[in-house]
């Protein structure tokens, strides 16, 4: 695709000129790691499966579609059609049959496939540059790749390290004029086609932010809920600790003693199953069950983050081992504190005091939400500093830190205009892929139809016509004639 | 300013562009953005289903125009890819509505992935991620945040997959086949209703055996030791052979 303007950086009215990075742009030190960079190290210890399936999310689209309904047309129906008992048909034909389906999937990924991948970068290179309407404009969120094309076509007299800053200083300054736009000016501003960058729409800057603000209260009511069940689960524990104190202080006793002669994490984790079939035989009460199980369930399978300079970065068993010993230290100092509350009131007290300062804060931060969803639905003009100020004001005095009170609010309306425009265009692909693997059909089809029979003939002539081309003289001639009989 | 191909211009952004704003692309818009599994494993689906119709319709008109598939194989072709089309479009549009539906969805990811992102499986992880020395700061609510992020992922991704392994391997490519064979040689027997029994020439006389019926025949044959191909031109020159 041709480059048309050089435009990598943001609203200046006019591209940046090339080679000179502006004394204004500079990256944004808050002291915060982002957010990706906590999801990648994540992604580097959790599970295997889950990681790749994380990673398949990202390219989910019409070209998997297409990959996936090829592996089934390719490797399994060419199985059930030649081994099917139930077919009268005879084998030969059945062979001839089932050898169409590979045949077809390596056509159909070749064609559609290969046809929807380039549009896809076609679309993502379009979003980028602000050829679309502003609903999957992505100028805002230049990705590395982009801006290294970019920078490289402007000014490729720079070196590998200097393009590498360069896209790293661009970045930052993309999100910072953004962040500033929406805190300071209540506007996101995108760059378009042809013309200077322009003001983003009063209907779709609302409803970014009405999206936010409902997302807030999605999370918050959902933490909220769990906040209730952690109160329930907390007053059935704690009641149950008041009442075998001594049992589940000898228990816990004894897991902490075992940990602390523990070799390593398996001999440990077979310990703890053993302890628990142990507990499940003699019939032990659910929760000291459940109490082991709560130990057990943290010796996941973890992997361990990339090594650096060859050596192992941190020893994750070992973690595992100090999570274990600081759990069960928690687990007995809950247990030590219910030995002497034995009153049922007195019990329930402690534990609504243990979670009303969070059930607090989430009735708070719920009830601002709601009302300024309801403000901005009515049209009232708010803007994002405002509601900073407001969340600010309602948060004072509250320390638990995990509600919407505490957001950095612009912050998370940059998160959901992002996401907003990245399923935009995750929904427009998908479209597309589904009209243009349609077009290209007939192409596929006709294909299939021009190369199965030839394919046939030249690698399994004993199935097609070239061998009754070649015997048919031979069997006529043979075929008994009147005299003798003979076949029709 | 680089001037931009025409072709490209008029024949790809042009049309890309204003089918960004076609009608009907707001609510795929509105769907994505919502998340809505069931809508957007849908129009998978519905992407694979017009593309088999379609391709259905396509396939059976060649395959009986096809001059290069023989002629006793042509009609069985197309009375599979008929049959195969049809029970396609059924299968993976039954094995979607029960495969995608939220609750079958939650507890088959619950069951494959609910260990990994449990409490227990949550304190671990922030437990060794805090152990790094860059993200020893990280707090609760950041890691939540991503945590969530991979979970949404995660999640979306192996609803899009098992609904597509469900429809179009499952029911498409394994349970298809096995009612679309026999159905294929009775949807056959329907297309040669109208077939004119083939002209024998005058100096041939038909052998076939009224009497007793291929299968007993076949059978007798192996009997005397003599494997059979179920190739119709083998079987006959076995026969002369044999004679």
């Amino acid at each position: 695709m041709k480059v048309e303007k050089i435009g990598y950086n943001t609203y200046y009215g006019k591209p940046q000129q090339v080679g000179k990075i502006s004394s204004k742009i500079q990256p944004q030190f808050t002291g915060q790691i982002p957010q990706k960079d906590i999801i990648k190290e994540l992604k580097n210890i959790i599970p295997y499966s889950m990681k790749v399936i994380s990673r398949l999310s990202e390219s989910m689209g019409e070209v998997q579609n297409i990959i996936i309904n090829s592996l089934g047309t390719g490797l399994v129906a060419p199985l059930f059609i030649k081994y099917n008992p139930l077919s009268d048909t005879d084998e030969d034909t059945r062979t001839y049959s089932a050898w169409r389906q590979p045949i077809s999937a390596i056509l159909a990924v070749g064609t559609q496939a290969g046809m929807v991948a380039p549009f896809n970068s076609i679309i993502t290179d379009m979003a980028y540059s602000g050829k679309y309407p502003e609903e999957y404009n992505q100028t805002n969120f230049r990705d590395e790749k982009y801006l290294t094309k970019m920078i490289k076509k402007a000014e490729p007299y720079l070196t590998k390290d200097q393009v590498a800053k360069k896209v790293h200083e661009t970045i930052a300054a993309q999100h910072k004029d953004l962040l500033n736009n929406i805190r300071y000016k209540n506007r996101i501003m995108i760059l378009t086609d042809n013309g200077p960058a322009k003001q983003l729409s009063a209907k779709l800057y609302n409803n970014t932010l009405l999206d936010t603000i409902k997302e807030l209260i999605k999370t918050d009511t959902k933490k909220q809920e769990s906040c209730e069940t952690k109160e329930t689960r907390r007053l059935i524990r704690s009641e149950f600790l008041s009442k075998n104190n001594e049992t589940v202080k000898a228990t816990l006793e004894e897991i902490k003693h075992e940990l602390d002669n523990a070799t390593n994490l398996n001999s440990m984790k077979s310990y703890l199953t053993l302890k628990l079939k142990q507990l499940k035989k003699s019939n032990c009460d659910s929760n000291i069950i459940e109490m082991v199980k709560e130990l057990k369930d943290r010796i996941k399978k973890i992997n361990d983050p990339p090594k650096e300079n060859g050596k192992p970065v941190i020893n994750t068993k070992e973690i595992i081992m100090e999570e274990l010993r600081e759990k069960t230290n928690k687990m007995l100092k809950h247990t030590e504190k219910y030995s002497s509350i034995t009153d049922e009131n007195l019990i329930k007290a402690e534990v609504e005091k243990s979670v009303a300062e969070r059930k607090e804060a989430f009735k708070v931060s719920l009830e601002t939400l709601e009302d300024l969803k309801k403000r901005i639905t009515n049209g009232e003009q708010i803007s994002v500093s405002k509601i900073e100020q407001l969340l600010k004001e309602k948060a004072q005095g509250i320390s638990f830190k995990d509600s919407a009170l505490h957001v950095d609010f612009a912050e998370e309306m940059i998160e959901k205009y992002k996401n907003n425009i990245k399923n935009n265009l995750k929904g427009y692909k998908q479209f597309t892929g589904l009209i243009i693997s349609l077009a290209v059909l007939p192409i596929t089809c006709c294909l299939l139809n021009w190369v199965y029979p030839r394919f046939m003939d030249a690698v399994f002539p004993n199935l097609s016509n070239k061998k009754h081309d070649n015997e048919s003289k031979q069997l006529v001639d043979k075929a008994p004639k009147q005299t003798t009989g003979g076949v029709a | 300013m680089t001037k931009v191909n025409p072709l490209v211009e008029y024949g790809i952004r042009k049309p890309l562009v204003a089918l960004s704003k076609a009608p009907g692309m707001d609510i795929v818009r509105r769907n994505f953005r919502n998340k809505n599994m069931a809508f957007i494993n849908g129009l998978a689906i519905t992407s694979i289903i017009a593309k088999d119709g379609v391709g259905c319709y396509m396939y059976v008109n060649q395959s009986l125009h096809n001059d290069k598939i023989p002629d006793d194989k042509r009609k069985f072709v197309a009375a599979l890819d008929l049959a195969n089309g049809g029970l396609m479009i059924l299968m993976q549009i039954l094995m979607h509505l029960t495969i995608s539906n939220k609750l079958v969805q939650t507890k088959m990811f619950n069951k494959m992935f609910g260990k990994n992102f449990d409490r227990a499986a949550l304190k671990t992880y922030k437990k060794i991620l805090n152990k790094r020395e860059k993200f020893a700061d990280v707090d609760g609510k950041q890691f939540h945040k991503a945590m969530d992020n991979i979970k949404d992922s995660v999640n979306e991704a192996f609803s899009n997959i098992t609904s597509l392994v469900a429809a179009t391997i499952i029911g498409k490519r394994v349970i298809v086949p096995f009612i679309a064979t026999p159905l294929a040689d009775k949807t056959k027997a329907w297309m040669c209703r109208n077939d004119k029994p083939l002209e024998v020439d005058k100096d041939t006389v038909n052998n076939y055996d009224k009497e007793e019926a291929p299968a007993v025949k076949n059978h007798k044959n192996e009997q005397h030791g003599k494997k059979q191909s179920t190739n119709l031109l083998t079987r006959l020159k076995d026969t002369f052979n044999y004679n």
